[in-house]
């Protein structure tokens, strides 16, 4: 059930008139709607997944509490053991087995020795990576006795599977949504009035921008050998903005959601094109998976202790193991180690560009940090390192034809797409940083707030792109659901 | 509560309200049972042309269409109905692509089941690079009346209908160009916006196909005509080195099952200036030729195999 469509607005429609008018009284039965409800939006894709959740849970569920209840080391080893080997198994056999085989063969191939495998007919099912991230913090923060585990089946069961976070998430920790469960809930209107502008916001970023720069994008990248030359850069940077709305339209509409439901999610991203630096970058995009890769990997590997050659290893390890994370596939690979690379770079050679730089000197950091961040996508995007390749080869391709502005139209041909179409999406583009700059502005947010006109205004113009944008783009799968 | 409620149900007023407008105002005849007459609607027909038309003619289906793209508005329907003795009916919209004719063909075909259908074509047709997908948008809005109620376009025709309405204005499109001017355009630019991107359309191809085994397989009477262009126009596919991909083409369309009749060669009518009205449209008088010719199977000037 994707979240831009008909179907989940009627679903949610009904969980909501449930949980606030009738079962409003017991916590318990409201929690246990929180479960049903989750399980039926993720048995919506296809029921069989279901229980893999459910397996997820019942094990980390008990094994949270025997470990914690433990105090032989040895046996909490091997009890959070027996939990990584469950949750990474399932994640393993599911995302990676199928890589492995083909990239092993490939291996052996280059060395002339050919073996016939057979590869498993292997369906990915939605958010694995997600949910079961959320379930290895829980076992990892209890062994690490940083959290005591709940005794409250449901609240944890519901915890692991919560809808609006469980496909794409914001990836939560037990320690700030857990006790959420727990605690009485009121409605509270200031928190569903900006639960309310992020779920606009959301659909914005999702249907309106990322939806109509997707056909631009997924006609040079499916096809790169048809399109030398401008429209590959057009594509790059058409593919930054259309991922970024994707995800953080995702994220927004889940925080969203869950404010409706009294629930708070963490900030799950903060203006990331805005960033001065790839390290800047990192602290703005994806915040709740970065942040789990810091805890969980870069820490334990060592951190920011040891010898610089260390500490680049570090880095640069977690920035691997995190392209995989996002997907079976070199190209992703590739993306991480771009990202480790120049991040491992920029923490030795430069210095870092504070607020009290001037304008300039933030203008071109920002410029900087948004090239390097496209290069990557670059990888990130396209279906094979070859592609990405022959991409990064022939983008400035036809630059002695820039001038020509027929014979640059001419390239967009074939893409389904009119000018206007391109048009639009530009003028999407130039809404949604001004949207960004208002947010990101005190003075300007204020003065939205002070003119009650002028911010009804902006919702209804943004509500009535969505609606229009809606019928035009047939419902979208967000990009993270594959990951 | 009271007050979320309150404020959802105020941010949801004007798009409801909106709805009941377009409803009322209803530009494409959607419904069937709006107050304002059709000819009050023009603007919506010049807005978006194909919406218009397939919407029309679901409502009025006929076993016998015309398919094609703005090549094809000078074929009198009029002069068929009259030599076939049976109701034929017009499908056919501006820049149509030829996905789009055989979506619109199959579309057409759910809805009634056919027996005659003329298509018009052209080798600037058959290009990878010539795709669009607007029926399927088409499709959906059939099946969910909210898909029209909340469309772009039918917004932007429900606007200028109701200012027609207030203002007894007309949608005007004045042409900026003169008639010399436009043709120089058509040689120069419009050509090279058809030929200047150019490869040989294999998924085309195959649909082609497809379609005339099915037409074949279901006892449909096709009939392709390959429209007649200028010759200063039609010279272009030889500046763009194309000839080769041209003959392709025509010996992919003479091999199909289907009758095809060709007029896009040097001959009586692409010599003469005045039969057209710029270098891609004839005028009347040549469909009208075409017509005769093709029903009366006395060809002069086309050619069949």
């Amino acid at each position: 059930m994707l979240f831009n469509s008909l179907e989940f607005i009627l679903f949610f429609l009904i969980v909501f008139i449930l949980y606030w008018f009738v079962l409003h009284k017991k916590l318990k039965h409201q929690n246990l709607l929180l479960l049903a409800s989750s399980y039926l939006f993720y048995g919506w894709w296809d029921w069989r997944f279901l229980s893999l959740i459910i397996i997820s849970s019942v094990v980390d569920y008990y094994l949270g509490i025997k470990i914690f209840q433990s105090n032989n080391d040895k046996i909490r080893k091997k009890l959070l053991f027996i939990s990584l080997a469950v949750n990474l198994g399932f994640l393993g056999f599911f995302k990676y087995c199928n890589f492995f085989i083909d990239s092993f063969v490939n291996l052996l191939a280059q060395f002339n020795f050919n073996i016939d495998t057979y590869t498993l007919n292997i369906i990915l099912p939605v958010g694995i990576s997600f949910y079961t991230f959320q379930t290895l913090s829980y076992s990892i923060d209890i062994y690490k006795r940083k959290m005591e585990p709940t005794r409250d089946a449901i609240s944890f069961f519901t915890f692991v599977a919560f809808f609006p976070q469980l496909v794409a998430g914001p990836i939560e920790r037990a320690k700030n949504l857990l006790p959420q469960f727990s605690k009485k809930r009121e409605f509270n209107y200031q928190l569903a009035r900006s639960g309310g502008r992020l779920v606009l916001l959301g659909f914005f970023k999702k249907i309106v921008v990322a939806d109509s720069l997707a056909v631009l994008v997924n006609a040079v990248y499916n096809d790169p050998e048809g399109y030398a030359g401008i429209p590959m850069i057009v594509a790059t940077v058409f593919f930054a903005f259309q991922i970024y709305c994707d995800f953080s339209g995702y994220s927004d509409i889940a925080i969203g959601i869950s404010r409706f439901l009294g629930f708070n999610l963490m900030t799950n991203f903060r203006t990331p094109y805005f960033s001065k630096s790839l390290t800047d970058f990192w602290r703005r995009w994806h915040i709740s998976l970065s942040t789990w890769f810091k805890d969980y990997v870069y820490i334990p590997l060592g951190g920011s202790r040891g010898t610089s050659f260390r500490v680049g290893m570090n880095l640069f390890i977690t920035f691997l193991v995190s392209g995989l994370w996002h997907g079976a596939n070199w190209t992703f690979v590739a993306w991480g180690a771009i990202h480790g690379i120049i991040l491992i770079i920029e923490k030795h050679f430069s210095k870092s560009v504070n607020r009290k730089s001037n304008l300039f000197t933030r203008a071109i950091s920002m410029i900087y940090t948004f090239l390097i961040v496209c290069f990557a996508w670059i990888f990130f995007r396209s279906n094979s390192i070859s592609d990405a390749f022959y991409i990064i080869n022939n983008m400035f391709s036809d630059s002695a034809q820039w001038s020509d502005f027929l014979a640059i139209s001419l390239k967009f041909r074939g893409m389904g797409l009119t000018i206007l179409d391109l048009v639009y999406s530009v003028v999407f583009i130039f809404m949604l940083i001004t949207i960004e700059i208002g947010i990101k502005s005190l003075k300007i947010k204020k003065l939205i707030g002070d003119y009650n006109t002028l911010r009804w205004a902006i919702y209804l113009s943004m509500l009535f792109l969505i609606i229009f944008s809606f019928t035009k783009n047939s419902a979208a799968n967000f990009i993270y659901f594959q990951f | 509560m009271r007050k979320f409620i309150l404020k959802i149900a105020l941010i949801v007023s004007p798009v409801l309200l909106w709805g009941l407008i377009v409803v009322l105002v209803d530009p494409f005849c959607y419904f069937n049972y709006s107050r304002i007459n059709k000819e009050a609607k023009s603007s919506a027909e010049s807005l978006n042309t194909l919406m218009f038309r397939t919407l029309d003619y679901m409502k009025d289906p006929s076993e016998n269409m015309i398919l094609g793209d703005s090549r094809t508005n000078a074929l009198p329907i009029e002069l068929v109905s009259q030599l076939t003795n049976k109701k034929w009916r017009k499908l056919n919209t501006n820049a149509a692509k030829l996905n789009e004719i055989f979506d619109l063909f199959y579309m057409a075909n759910e809805k009634l089941k056919l027996k005659n259908v003329i298509i018009g074509i052209n080798f600037n047709m058959f290009n990878e690079y010539g795709y669009m997908d607007r029926v399927s948008g088409l499709k959906k809005m059939q099946n969910n009346p909210l898909m029209y109620v909340y469309n772009k376009d039918v917004a932007e025709a429900t606007y200028y209908t109701i200012k027609d309405l207030i203002f007894r204005k007309e949608l005007k499109s004045t042409p900026s160009k003169s008639k010399d001017e436009f043709w120089e355009w058509n040689i120069s630019t419009k050509a090279t916006h058809w030929y200047g991107r150019y490869k040989f359309p294999n998924t085309l191809k195959s649909e082609l196909i497809e379609f005339d085994k099915f037409t074949k397989k279901n006892n449909i009477n096709v009939i392709f005509i390959i429209t007649p262009h200028h010759q200063d126009f039609h010279e272009r596919i030889a500046h763009f080195g194309l000839e080769e991909e041209e003959q392709m083409f025509k010996k992919t369309m003479f091999n199909l099952n289907a009758k095809v009749y060709d007029y896009d060669f040097k001959n009586e009518v692409t010599r003469d200036k005045s039969n057209f009205l710029d270098p891609v449209h004839y005028n009347d008088s040549i469909g009208e030729l075409i017509i005769k010719e093709i029903f009366n199977d006395d060809l002069k000037v086309g050619f069949t195999k």
